[in-house]
């Protein structure tokens, strides 16, 4: 799912690092000091970026965002209201920061509104975006078309008369959708073979469930480079199956005049198959290796962590764990490389391929909806998906409109936790 | 690229909030042209627009909305248009409303009944 798609969208370790980084070098270079700092994009990178900023004692007067359902709700504190309130304050003792993908629409809108101040961008994660038309960023663009256009002839040789299938971002959830679909889609237009293309080994394992061995696992700029390389080639044998990225797909426009649930999102605009197609299942799931240190049935699997979805209070988790433990129920918290177990259960981390099967053993899964999710929306367990209340990007509809699961008990967390 | 149609644009995209391109060059395309015609009128529509529109006959549109401005491009100029585009995006203020093979479109959902018309066209303008 993607960066707002899920609002936001966590940083991932790199750019969390890119962001600290450029945080450090703003205080270093005594940027922030004496300012107003507003932060525009109510995502949960610019969540980050303001506990960040917070740890560093630095509070943001504001955080600016383009949706009006927002104005007046606060992020520990800070108020979220319209870009135009920066104009209210003296421009040369205001700075905008944006951590948010859209960042060069978002500095180009203050200018259009006429702010003067100045703009940082503290996470660079769109690289397909410069808006300028200068002959500098032409040239720029154009080299990295050229390097984007050796991978693809690299492509093209390795994976003969196969459609490349190029997935622009790396979410477990679109992948998930993506694949249950993808097989029709290749007999609509006649062709027998693909390979696809991914951002990290978590996709890949996706995509192998699915029975697709031909994967190949890319950087996400490089990733970037090999798209905008097809679409300036207009390769026949490539296809980009994303509801928003990159720049040239519209179909998440729609959302802003219709309610469209994520896998009709994928089996209509994706791939324009009609509603009524039955997506494919997943039949590459192995068992978990460590079954015998659970007892079968009496056990929860826990999933607070999700990169592109905001956290829940830690309230939340503790009132689940305490109703569980007082059942005699064992929990355990699906983890991966640093991510910490909650407290009262244990760390367990299965590979994507093993964790139906040790749902299943457990017999109950509580997660954050995140693409985790997907991947077991067919599990036989006891399922409950938790959903933070806010708005899908600046559209009028939640999350739970865009992702509530069929089957599955699907919860809405609103502020006051109730 | 073309300096003269850079600057053009460069001054298109100051003058105005969002720049809608239409190829009539498919049947398709000519199908979702008419219906914008034809429903324009009775969009609620208070920011600078403009038209562009390739591979067309007509030369002078209808204008019903000062804030409303169509005009022909040669086909040679959204050729080079949309190369630019393809090659990175300059502005998230310019609509292209085709189908191309490599990446999905809009026009799925309209095709499918899931997008009325007038909401396919409120969705290209949002």
């Amino acid at each position: 799912m993607r960066h707002c798609f899920i609002k936001g969208g966590n940083l991932d370790k790199q750019h969390y690092q890119e962001m600290i980084c450029n945080i450090n070098s703003l205080i270093e270079n005594k940027e922030l000091d004496g300012k107003n700092i507003y932060l525009f994009g109510h995502c949960n990178a610019t969540e980050e970026l303001a506990d960040c900023l917070g740890e560093k004692g630095y509070v943001p007067a504001a955080i600016l965002d383009n949706n009006i359902l927002k104005y007046g709700k606060k992020y520990h504190g800070i108020i979220i209201t319209s870009p135009e309130t920066v104009l209210e304050d003296n421009s040369e003792k205001c700075i905008v920061c944006i951590a948010a993908r859209a960042y060069a629409a978002m500095s180009e809108q203050l200018k259009r509104l006429g702010y003067k101040g100045q703009v940082r961008k503290l996470v660079d994660y769109n690289s397909y975006a410069e808006y300028s038309l200068s002959g500098d960023t032409l040239k720029r663009m154009k080299n990295r078309v050229e390097r984007g256009q050796k991978r693809l002839r690299h492509l093209n040789e390795k994976y003969k008369g196969c459609l490349k299938v190029l997935c622009p971002f790396s979410a477990l959830g679109d992948i998930y959708f993506m694949m249950s679909y993808l097989p029709y889609y290749l007999k609509k237009r006649g062709i027998s073979e693909c390979a696809v293309g991914v951002i990290g080994n978590g996709c890949a394992s996706v995509v192998r469930i699915f029975g697709i061995d031909q994967v190949e696992v890319f950087l996400q700029k490089d990733m970037d480079e090999t798209i905008q390389a097809a679409l300036y080639e207009k390769d026949r044998l490539t296809f980009i199956p994303h509801q928003d990225r990159p720049y040239v797909v519209n179909l998440h426009k729609a959302l802003y005049v219709k309610k469209i649930p994520l896998e009709q999102i994928y089996c209509c605009g994706v791939f324009g198959l009609k509603e009524d197609t039955k997506p494919i299942l997943p039949t590459g799931f192995r068992n978990f290796t460590g079954l015998d240190l659970i007892p079968k049935g009496k056990a929860v699997i826990l999933s607070p962590y999700a990169k592109s979805v905001t956290s829940l209070p830690d309230i939340i988790w503790k009132q689940i764990i305490r109703y569980y433990r007082d059942r005699g129920y064992c929990c355990f918290t699906n983890v991966i490389g640093d991510e910490i177990p909650l407290e009262g259960t244990e760390g367990i981390c299965p590979d994507i391929t093993e964790i139906r099967s040790l749902v299943e053993y457990a017999g109950t899964f509580i997660g954050i909806r995140s693409g985790l999710c997907d991947i077991l929306r067919t599990a036989q367990a006891k399922r409950i998906a938790l959903y933070p209340d806010y708005n899908y990007c600046d559209t009028e509809w939640k999350a739970i409109d865009i992702y509530e699961i069929d089957g599955w008990e699907n919860i809405v967390i609103k502020d006051d936790f109730s | 690229m073309n300096e003269e149609l850079i600057g053009k644009l460069s001054y298109d995209l100051e003058n105005h909030a969002k720049i809608v391109v239409f190829s009539l060059e498919g049947k398709y395309e000519r199908e979702i042209f008419t219906i914008f015609q034809r429903l324009l009128p009775d969009i609620h529509i208070d920011y600078k627009l403009l038209v562009l529109v390739a591979y067309s006959k007509i030369n002078n549109f209808k204008v019903y909305n000062s804030n409303i401005t169509f005009r022909s491009i040669h086909q040679e100029s959204f050729e080079i248009l949309t190369k630019l585009y393809d090659t990175y995006e300059f502005t998230n203020r310019i609509v292209f409303v085709k189908e191309v093979m490599q990446y999905p479109s809009m026009l799925n959902y309209f095709k499918l009944g899931i997008l009325t018309e007038r909401e396919l066209i409120e969705a290209l303008l949002h």
